[in-house]
């Protein structure tokens, strides 16, 4: 049992992480809600274990905008926030090229609907159709075509973003 | 065959649909263009939506030690399972007390529910109250009692201050006039509020102290109350004595200041224990025809006895104005 917790924890951490990052934007943050995903679930031992650490962290991930919105708090967008490093320092030109371009695909992911976000999200973090499914409550037949959607809106709304920054920029 | 559904091209390209399904799609897409079109559509709209959304990832992360996360685990159970042990110890408490509570009601409904309606009225007490004959019980039950006067005149003796007075004891506070109140029934603990600690231990109160109400307490003495004439009474309370032996009992009293005065009755030696002094301890054989003051954990005292029975005034006065209060105790004034 622990062993099979280990491999799951060894598995699983970096995408839970990630799919708590791309919910509250910031890293530290996103690591502790993490880990405390994990330590709810050395608690529970659930039965289906990586449904449920999702499920959790979608959960934690909600109280804590709701928090933040209850702080009005104003989450600039990674701003400091140190993001995936290039093996190389990138200059100060491309820098501020890399950080537009997450900027700009944010702006895309906050056009969606919340439900398209999390299905696409879950999707990302390797989630399967069933489980994504029982997670969300969606028929799973309907997966599919919510993902479908979700990507084709995702890519819209990023190249009209890049249209407006080109313009802007010209 | 018609065309594959784009929802289920997506579902092919995340190996999402049963193996059977997939072979049937492939035999398709080798047949038809428009198809495999829209398979290679979705398969680059999904690889960039795939790169788009790594841009967004954290740092490289790396997994804290298993051990710490199971650390935090097992002392968060841990608070958790004593949280919950407080918490059922808290309600058994709760649990226990309203039992205790309930019990007493049934046991004494009726002072429970005259205490609990009363009234203003009921609160103020007629000045006149009827004088009992003076009683001629035999002097046994206080060791002093050879010592003291005979009961054809009463005998005043000084109620002393315990050497140690209890440490935070706090006088009670003074009740409203006809204040509806419930009828507690208060603890041994409660009692230091009262009076003293006995000062050589040897003295104890067992039981509790039960509220009454005025014709209650009148009912359970046989005659009214010993109390001083004129304030209204706000409080009785007695405490069950030895069988055959008259119950302790303490009648409070609130004056125009606000101030309250108790004057307590009961046989001298559980008096003088509540006090705080040994029974004949203070008595003066010479029987002083004043009484004499001391100082009690309730503040002032002046004492006065009539056979076996002790009947303090207590209260946060002065002496003169105790004495004052002293010569209208209705004992008093009766077996003059």
């Amino acid at each position: 049992m622990n062993d099979e917790f280990e491999l799951l924890y060894q598995s699983t951490y970096t995408a839970v992480v990630r799919f708590l990052y791309r919910k509250v934007w910031d890293a530290e943050r996103a690591e502790d809600l993490a880990q405390e995903v994990f330590v709810r679930a050395l608690a529970h031992r659930p039965e289906k274990p990586r449904a449920w650490l999702f499920a959790v962290a979608a959960n934690l991930a909600r109280d804590e905008a709701r928090a933040a919105v209850r702080r009005k708090r104003h989450l600039t967008l990674l701003k400091g926030d140190p993001v995936a490093q290039p093996a190389f320092e990138p200059s100060a030109e491309d820098q501020v090229e890399r950080d537009e371009e997450i900027a700009s695909v944010r702006d895309a992911l906050d056009t969606l609907t919340p439900r398209d976000r999390e299905i696409l999200l879950l999707w990302d973090a390797g989630l399967s159709y069933p489980e994504i499914a029982a997670e969300t409550g969606l028929a799973l037949g309907a997966v599919g075509t919510t993902l479908a959607r979700a990507r084709k809106r995702l890519v819209a709304a990023h190249e009209r973003q890049q249209t407006r920054d080109h313009v802007a920029h010209s | 065959m018609s065309h594959i559904p784009e929802a289920e091209l997506h579902a092919y390209l995340d190996q999402a649909l049963p193996r059977l399904r997939c072979v049937e799609i492939e035999s398709h897409l080798a047949e038809c263009t428009p198809c495999r079109t829209a398979r290679d559509e979705i398969a680059a709209l999904r690889d960039r939506t795939t790169a788009m959304l790594a841009r967004l990832a954290p740092r490289r992360t790396v997994p804290p030690p298993l051990a710490d996360l199971r650390h935090r685990a097992a002392h968060r159970a841990s608070e958790q399972a004593r949280f919950r042990q407080r918490t059922a110890w808290a309600a058994s408490v709760v649990v226990a007390l309203g039992v205790g509570w309930g019990a007493s009601y049934l046991v004494h409904p009726l002072s429970g529910r005259a205490l609990a309606t009363r009234t203003p009225a009921a609160a103020t007490i007629p000045a006149a109250a009827p004088a009992g004959p003076p009683r001629t019980s035999a002097d046994t039950a206080a060791p002093a009692s050879s010592e003291a006067p005979a009961d054809e005149a009463p005998a005043v003796l000084a109620a002393e201050p315990t050497a140690t007075p209890p440490a935070a004891a706090p006088a009670p506070k003074p009740k409203p006039h006809g204040a509806s109140r419930k009828a507690p029934v208060t603890s041994p603990a409660h009692l230091a509020t009262l009076g003293g600690v006995p000062k050589d231990g040897q003295l104890e109160f067992g039981g509790v102290w039960r509220n009454l109400s005025w014709d209650g307490a009148k009912a359970q003495n046989g005659e009214t109350p010993a109390r001083i004439d004129g304030p209204p009474v706000t409080e009785v309370q007695t405490q069950a004595g030895d069988s055959g032996r008259r119950p302790l009992m303490v009648v409070a009293q609130q004056l125009a200041s606000g101030e309250v005065i108790r004057t307590i009755e009961g046989p001298v030696s559980d008096v003088s224990a509540l006090l705080g002094t040994r029974p004949g301890e203070s008595v003066d054989s010479s029987a002083p025809r004043a009484p004499v003051a001391g100082r009690t954990g309730l503040g002032s005292a002046l004492a006065f006895r009539h056979g076996d029975r002790m009947f303090p005034v207590t209260g946060s006065l002065p002496s003169d104005s105790l004495r004052a209060m002293m010569r209208r105790l209705n004992l008093m004034l009766r077996v003059r």
